[in-house]
């Protein structure tokens, strides 16, 4: 991939702030790509959200987003960008139809019909005021003002975590669905319309459902970025592995289990050895 | 942008405040000015008063909006909107400020510019403009926006105005010496709300970055910790003691502060007539004042902590004293809430009636049997409340049937009297309360406290 496809671009990316938050991360999210960032609670999956939108300035390092400084990101880049952050943050005093109009208007390519029918998609009520709903319904809100303008890119940080599977079920196909389709593509054929995505989650049985990459971040240091489908063909969890193992193949070993996660490109002859995993099989082994 | 729709900065309640408030101003201003223009005498006070109350209503829209300000920094820059929103939103909060700010200094100028009037013209735009820019100030500062120190420097400030006010006899007196300050300091007063306003649209552009953090934030704010003191205190309604089951729904801390002021207030004021300053003689007609101050304090009992976390942790929360739990927060919030009535009317008959502080707080002092008057009243309340359902009803009964013994005996007008308010009256009802506590431990139980329980 070239440098120049990438939607976000992440560069030796470091935070400290009384200790090290983000190790000198490097990130290359390419167009069209949907993004499981996946880490334990207090990995850096938040922050390093916060630094690709600009929330949070690094100590170190640099993050791109369609082109633009995160840190000094230009309007027409906040046309197409849409965030959810972990904690909703919202005007609790205004009902929730008031909400919805005030952060619209900001939107050109908000359109009040395709609110309504995300709203109604995730069972939003949109009636009463922003305080007064629960947490979850809270969450919708800040779902739907995101997704409300159609952003080709959008940053979830724990999107689903008050959702209930039903509601899950639709914000995930909200994500891919109504696109606009149709539209000119650019000199490699790229439909302009691509939306990426990069969405923060512990529930991984949903993520593996709808992820292209996989980013796995532990203790501020991205582990693992890999396209999914590829993890899925080529990493296998390998019990008792023997001494003819090429170290260079091992992505990761439990002794306390005595099996390791091996990379089959680099290892051939054990590719019909052990099994494939899960992400979240894989999650618990890139993290025990 | 689509700019169809008007910026909303404030919820209604509160734009409905500021516009009722604004409208009785205006209507007051209507009638006062011709009568003034036509030099009706015995106008002063009402100028005053005005002036005093346009003062605190833009004080009140200046916090209002400057706090749309901050809510608008942290939710959109949080959002990452385009900042073209940012710029309307503060515009719209700016505007509104601006525009009660201009009607309330040509109002005010026009008002002082009368030969009745008591002040200076020239030190209203300066005065209003001071005002607002503080109050901004302390608002964006208390959200976090601005620093914090900001808030204590305003705050510190006012203190030592007050300091500095109080040796000057009356609120006139102290407008007298502000509407003679030079015209220089004068003209930058005035002009300091509109310099602050421009500043903040020429260097806000972009959102500005909170110091501190939301949950910081809520933890920080001033409104919030008192939301936060106020949430551990729980009224023990009369309506809710006999309801079984149901959670208590949670209720805005700042409305039981709200309705404990209400409940409270007529005592210092009201009832300060029938009330007994230190020495009076003192007889049955003013036990019958105590049992109705036991009535009132029965409907109001206060209870703090009382939340299923400390019910369920070990060690039997109160339990075998909650009579005395029962009674010392109630008399808390009686004393503080009786203590606050007092310092408004000192401060106001001060300000406005030119009575000296040390008057107002001698008699203050005369008055402070009532303290150990409202623990003991509280005590009989526990009693009262704790014994059961009819027994309320009995004690009315039976003080009605008192009262009516009394005047039967002893007609209106020659009523005997038994003791002399001292420190033998004092002794006799601290021992009365410290009785009555000890009764109200063996009547009160958590059973009868669950109706009242937070679930939240």
């Amino acid at each position: 991939m070239k440098p120049n496809d990438a939607v976000i671009q992440v560069s030796d990316l470091s935070l400290y702030i009384d200790t090290t938050i983000l190790d000198h991360i490097n990130l290359s999210i390419p167009r069209g790509a949907v993004v499981g960032l996946v880490g334990r609670n207090g990995a850096g999956k938040s922050t390093l959200l916060r630094c690709m939108v600009g929330l949070t300035e690094p100590t170190q390092g640099a993050a791109k987003l369609l082109g633009c400084p995160a840190l000094d990101l230009s309007d027409p880049v906040r046309e197409r960008l849409g965030y959810v952050a972990q904690t909703p943050d919202l005007f609790e005093w205004m009902e929730v139809h008031e909400h919805l109009r005030a952060i619209g208007r900001a939107y050109p390519r908000w359109n009040e019909e395709r609110c309504l029918v995300l709203a109604c998609r995730l069972g939003l009520p949109m009636g009463g005021r922003v305080k007064n709903l629960s947490v979850g319904d809270q969450q919708k809100l800040a779902v739907v003002l995101a997704l409300a303008h159609d952003p080709d890119v959008l940053l979830l940080d724990e999107p689903v975590s008050n959702l209930d599977p039903m509601t899950r079920n639709e914000f995930m196909r909200s994500l891919f669905v109504d696109r606009r389709l149709g539209e000119e593509t650019d000199e490699r054929g790229v439909l302009d319309a691509e939306r990426t995505i990069v969405i923060s989650s512990h529930l991984l049985s949903d993520l593996e459902r709808v992820v292209s990459h996989v980013a796995f971040i532990r203790q501020g240091r991205l582990q693992l970025f890999e396209a999914w489908d590829a993890m899925l063909e080529h990493f296998r969890l390998i019990p008792q592995p023997g001494s003819d193992l090429p170290r260079a193949a091992v992505v990761c070993q439990n002794p306390a289990a005595a099996q390791c996660v091996i990379d089959t490109r680099l290892a051939p002859v054990w590719a019909d050895k052990g099994r494939a995993l899960s992400l979240d099989e894989l999650f618990m082994e890139l993290n025990s | 942008m689509k700019n169809e729709l008007q910026m909303t900065t404030q919820t209604i309640g509160t734009a409905l405040l500021t516009g009722m408030g604004t409208l009785a101003l205006g209507v007051l201003w209507a009638v006062l000015y011709p009568l003034a223009a036509l030099g009706v005498n015995g106008l002063t006070f009402i100028i005053q008063f005005w002036i005093v109350m346009a003062g605190m209503l833009l004080t009140i829209k200046g916090w209002q909006e400057s706090s749309a300000v901050a809510s608008g920094a942290r939710v959109l820059r949080q959002r990452r909107t385009p900042e073209n929103l940012w710029r309307a939103w503060l515009r719209a909060a700016l505007g509104n400020t601006m525009f009660l700010w201009g009607l309330i200094v040509i109002s005010a100028t026009l008002l002082l510019a009368l030969p009745t009037s008591p002040w200076q013209w020239t030190s209203a735009a300066g005065f209003f403009s001071t005002l607002l820019s503080l109050s901004y100030i302390a608002a964006l500062s208390n959200h976090g926006v601005l620093h914090r120190a900001w808030l204590w420097v305003i705050l510190t400030g006012c203190l030592l105005l007050a300091v500095w006010v109080s040796v000057i006899p009356g609120l006139a007196h102290g407008a007298d010496q502000f509407s003679q300050f030079p015209v220089i300091l004068q003209t930058l007063l005035a002009l300091s709300w509109p310099l602050f306003a421009t500043l903040l649209v020429t260097r806000w552009q972009r959102a500005p970055t909170l110091r501190v953090t939301v949950n910081e934030n809520r933890q920080g704010s001033l409104r919030k910790r008192i939301s936060a003191v106020g949430r551990r205190y729980t009224a023990l309604d009369n309506s809710k003691l006999y309801e079984v089951g149901g959670a208590l729904t949670r209720r805005s801390p700042f409305a039981f502060l709200r309705d404990a002021i209400v409940q409270y207030c007529w005592i210092p004021t009201v009832a300060l007539p029938y009330l007994a300053p230190w020495n009076s003689e003192i007889g049955p007609a003013h036990l019958l004042v105590l049992a109705v101050l036991s009535i009132s304090a029965s409907g109001r009992l206060i209870c703090k902590d009382l939340h299923w976390r400390h019910l369920l942790a070990p060690r039997n929360w109160h339990r075998g004293r909650l009579g005395w739990h029962i009674f010392v927060t109630s008399v808390a919030l009686q004393w503080a809430v009786i203590a606050f009535v007092v310092c408004i009317w000192v401060i106001g008959s001060w300000a406005f009636g030119d009575v000296p502080l040390s008057h107002s707080l001698e008699t203050t002092w005369s008055y402070r049997i009532l303290a150990l008057e409202m623990a003991a009243a509280t005590g009989f309340a526990l009693i009262i409340r704790g014994l059961g359902r009819l027994f309320p009803v009995i004690f009315l009964f039976a003080f009605a049937a008192l009262w009516g013994a009394l005047l039967w005996t002893f007609g209106f007008s020659h009523w005997p009297t038994w003791f002399e308010v001292d420190a033998d009256y004092g002794a006799g009802l601290l021992i009365a309360s410290l009785a009555s506590v000890a009764v109200a431990n063996r009547l009160w139980t958590v059973k009868k406290l669950q109706p009242f329980l937070r679930l939240n």
